[in-house]
């Protein structure tokens, strides 16, 4: 395949090269039921049969590879072309590709068909946090770019997985050329990735604390639900009379309807807990039983913090217009005569 | 028919008799009516109060007709009341001043502490004193040969050195002797009152009152008085002392292989403890794991058969131990893979279930204290319960508990169950089979004042608990342990993690070909090892006796037994069987 390149560009060179405008549409417009949907998550175009002919007159190397530029922002990018069934003059591109080139629905295209490098690394970047929930990228990626022919840098390619469109945007590639776009047709591609946009560094020490504090999930003997908790019916004693309220018995309406009785729900058996009042547990003298539900061990400082934290509903002072008889500060009020030393009743002067 | 009118000291009483009746008939139907009716030739009859001389015992047979009894007739009656073993005193609770008769027939009350045989620490801690000498003080204001309050020798309950300490309970016998001091020093020399009473709250069966039994009657004098539960200010034992670490080691080692829980019964011994005034610490030796089915939260263990238990006593006797305590493990991994296990027990859930609390009162029922200061011999119990569990820090730490007293009380007379709850404790009904009183606990409510609060439905179980400290022997003190760590003989009835007792496992942990004479004697220092010997009848009763010497006793003694032993015919085949499986 090399030594028959080397040959065709010798003879492409020969020849000057393809070179048209055609009018572009998006792929949805595309006349015909064909999976537009695969198209239109690809990197390549439909071109007119025209086309065709004249590219095989000028004996292009293999793959075809052409170079779209808008001639109003100067955008340019690279594609393969996927079939020729395009109506004269007009190319249907999809529609990431449109939005890349920054190209209104019917304007003019130009496409030459071109040359590329073999592709060896590329570094992409996603444009959502979302591409991070898939489980396997590498796979994902391998077959989405099974339908693309080029990568150009600042593309911005969509690709379709599980009922996603994810936004990919490629920001370097190698073999670096003036092109800045290369060929991922049968070649090894060693791909980077960049964090993807809105992507925050999460504090892996909280995440790990917090998943210490929470054995009871794993441990089934911690929760009342061990093995010899099941022999002893254990979950059972702990919740006898989940219902049990003062007043038994069924309500009785006046209007005379029947008053519907409420569903007992089955109580959820995953967790048992310490509430509800003690029943008695009676097994026989040579059983011991450990698997009672887990209270954890709070650290004195935490048992502080809460106290500490509690916001009170209602802050601040409260105000009383009456004048409150028991206030501390009695200095602004009356001294009390209640044991002062009074003066006698009747003075008596000696008026000798 | 004819009535008589009986007077007597327990009231009046009419008795509607045919003419024909013999006054022993007469009797019968008096003594339905009077409970404690002596024999009738003790009765006095007379006709007016002051005048009660004439024997009943010739007239018995006479008839009411022969004997002139008028209608309505009012005859006195006396009978003697201390004395012979006709009287009322069949059934009575035994006090604490039993009459003794010599051989005059002279009654005399015997006042003394009970004659029973204690241990031997106990003996040495009555011996004691225990005071606890002080140095001049701060506030000493004499020269050095004086002594004044602030430096004169505290007693072994004092509370501030007990505060000071951080001693949680004082000793059993620091509490005796304070007991002692204020029952006993202040009455005279005759009467002696014993000064612990062992709290008993079943209702008697036989009252002396004479009514029914329970359900049928009750009364003041045979129901058992309310109950109020309180924290046991002493403990029996102080201090638990495992000769080794390895011990606990091994005994936690089953649960590393299987994540299972275990259960073992502490053999060990009594001693002096010297960190606390006159206080007591089981010493542990080994531990035998009995046979058990053991599951990650919980477990059953079956009672020994006969041969085994007989085994394990005459072991035990031999070596000179006796089951102190029991530990059991409740351990679950924290899952970080650093071997830190959960925190369970701690001050906000609780430190020993409801069930643990009931199943620990039945062991220390089973091997109760023999002590001469109380007035049936014997008061609680010395047994230890211990729980391998994870501490605060989220290290393997044991803890160690016994149950009080009125714990062991009420767990005899039924009066509580245990809870789902394991830090309450349920407080049973009221039912034919028994009785129970009104039980309350002391409790600093949400305004800050100590009531007394109902213990009825249920209550906090941990104030039937009391905690002990543990610790391993340090450098200092001279204790060595009685059996050697080097043997790595597999412990008892761990077949189902794959350490079995076997000839070859016999084989790996004892070199019998060895030339070292020193080295084999410590290889055969093994509890479980010796236990297993014993059961496989290899040896006779003597050479067991010889081996059982070897380890214990005396440094010469155990030199010339094992010699002894060495030669015997029993050790060779013993020796052959090892060496060729």
């Amino acid at each position: 395949m090399f030594s028959n390149l080397g040959q065709a560009f010798f003879r492409a060179q020969q020849a000057s090269g393809f070179e048209d405008y055609f009018r572009c549409y998006p792929v949805s417009m595309m006349p015909g039921s064909s999976s537009r949907e695969v198209a239109n998550f690809g990197g390549k175009i439909f071109l007119p049969p025209s086309t065709l002919h004249k590219l095989t007159m000028l004996h292009i190397s293999y793959p075809m590879l052409f170079e779209l530029t808008n001639q109003e922002t100067g955008r340019s990018t690279h594609s393969g072309v996927l079939e020729f069934l395009a109506e004269e003059g007009r190319c249907y591109l999809p529609q990431w590709m449109m939005s890349t080139l920054g190209i209104q629905t019917g304007g003019l295209l130009k496409i030459k068909n071109c040359d590329l490098p073999l592709g060896s690394f590329v570094k992409i970047e996603p444009q959502s946090v979302d591409f991070l929930e898939i489980s396997d990228p590498k796979a994902v990626l391998e077959n989405v770019l099974r339908n693309f022919t080029t990568l150009t840098v600042d593309d911005i390619f969509e690709v379709s997985y599980n009922n996603k469109v994810f936004g990919i945007k490629v920001l370097e590639v190698k073999p670096e050329s003036s092109s800045h776009g290369i060929c991922v047709i049968e070649t090894d591609l060693e791909t980077d990735f960049a964090p993807p946009v809105g992507y925050v560094e999460p504090d892996y020490k909280k995440e790990k604390k917090q998943s210490q504090i929470n054995p009871t999930a794993t441990n089934p003997g911690l929760v009342g639900q061990g093995s010899m908790a099941k022999k002893i019916n254990y979950s059972d004693l702990l919740k006898q009379e989940p219902n049990a309220t003062n007043f038994q018995g069924s309500g009785v309406k006046l209007s005379g309807k029947t008053v519907k009785k409420e569903e007992v729900v089955s109580p959820d058996t995953s967790g048992l807990s310490l509430e509800g009042q003690p029943a008695p547990l009676i097994l026989p003298d040579n059983q011991l039983f450990f698997g009672y539900p887990l209270k954890p061990y709070k650290g004195d400082n935490e048992t502080d913090d809460k106290n500490t934290n509690q916001n009170p509903l209602f802050a601040g002072q409260g105000q009383t217009l009456r004048k409150s008889k028991k206030r501390k500060d009695k200095s602004t009020q009356s001294t009390s005569t209640k044991d002062k030393t009074r003066s006698p009743d009747a003075i008596i002067i000696d008026s000798d | 028919m004819k009535i008589i009118r009986f007077r007597t000291k327990d009231g009046m009483f009419r008795v509607a008799a045919e003419s024909s009746w013999t006054l022993h008939q007469v009797f019968d139907d008096l003594s339905s009516k009077i409970p404690q009716f002596p024999r009738y030739d003790r009765v006095y009859l007379g006709k007016t109060p002051q005048d009660v001389t004439e024997s009943a015992a010739p007239y018995l047979e006479s008839t009411i007709e022969e004997l002139n009894f008028a209608n309505g007739q009012l005859l006195y009656l006396k009978w003697d009341t201390i004395g012979g073993p006709s009287s009322s005193t069949q059934d009575s609770v035994p006090t604490s001043n039993p009459i003794s008769i010599d051989s005059l027939g002279i009654k005399k009350l015997v006042s003394a502490p009970k004659a029973v045989s204690q241990l031997p620490v106990d003996d040495f801690l009555d011996s004691q004193e225990g005071t606890i000498p002080r140095k001049r003080g701060q506030f000493c204001h004499h020269s050095d040969r004086g002594m004044c309050e602030y430096c004169s020798p505290l007693p072994p309950w004092d509370n501030k050195y007990k505060e000071e300490h951080g001693i949680k309970h004082i000793s059993f016998h620091a509490y005796v002797k304070e007991m002692n001091e204020s029952k006993n020093k202040k009455n005279s020399v005759g009467s002696y009152i014993s000064p612990l009473v062992e709290q008993n709250y079943k209702i008697t069966s036989h009252c002396p009152s004479g009514h029914a039994p329970w359900p049928k009657g009750i009364c003041s004098k045979c129901q058992p008085s309310a109950i109020t539960l309180q924290q046991q200010k002493f403990r029996l034992v102080d201090h638990v002392e495992f000769s080794s670490s390895g011990i606990i080691n091994d005994f936690i080692n089953c649960w590393r292989l299987n994540g299972c829980q275990r259960i073992g019964l502490l053999m060990g011994t009594y001693e002096v403890y010297d960190k606390v005034p006159l206080g007591v610490k089981a010493k542990v030796e080994a531990i035998y794991e009995m046979p058990q089915l053991d599951l990650e939260d919980g477990l059953t263990y079956t009672e020994l058969n006969e041969e085994n238990e007989a085994a394990l006593k005459e072991l035990a006797e031999n070596l000179g131990l006796q089951p102190v305590g029991v530990i059991f493990t409740d351990l679950t991994d924290a899952g970080l893979g650093d071997g830190s296990v959960i925190c369970k027990r701690h001050k906000d859930s609780f430190f020993l279930s409801s069930l643990e609390i009931k199943f620990a009162a039945r062991l220390q029922l089973k091997y109760p204290n023999i002590c001469k200061w109380s007035d049936s011999g014997k008061f609680s119990s010395k047994f230890v319960t211990c729980v391998v569990s994870g501490n605060t820090k989220g290290d393997i730490d044991i803890s160690s508990y016994q149950v009080s007293q009125s714990g062991e009380a009420l767990v005899e007379a039924d009066l509580i169950c245990a809870s789902t709850h394991p830090d309450m404790a349920i407080v049973n009904k009221t039912n034919e089979v028994r009785y129970v009183p009104d039980i309350f606990f002391q409790k600093i409510n949400q305004y800050g004042i100590q009531v007394k609060v109902n213990a009825k439905p249920h209550f906090p179980a941990e104030y039937l608990l009391v905690s002990l400290t543990h610790g391993f022997p340090t450098g200092e003190s001279q204790s060595v342990s009685l059996f050697s760590d080097t043997s790595s003989f597999p412990i008892e009835n761990r077949e189902h993690v794959g350490e079995s007792q076997d000839w070859k496992a016999i084989k790996k942990s004892v070199d019998f070909s060895t030339h070292d004479l020193h080295n084999l004697r410590q290889s055969l220092a093994n509890f479980h090892l010796l236990l297993y010997l014993s059961t496989t009848g290899i040896l006779s009763k003597e050479e067991l006796q010889l081996l059982f010497q070897t380890v214990r006793g005396k440094e010469e003694t155990r030199e010339t037994s094992f010699y002894k032993l060495l030669e015997s015919s029993g050790f060779k085949t013993l020796t052959t069987i090892i060496q060729t499986s």
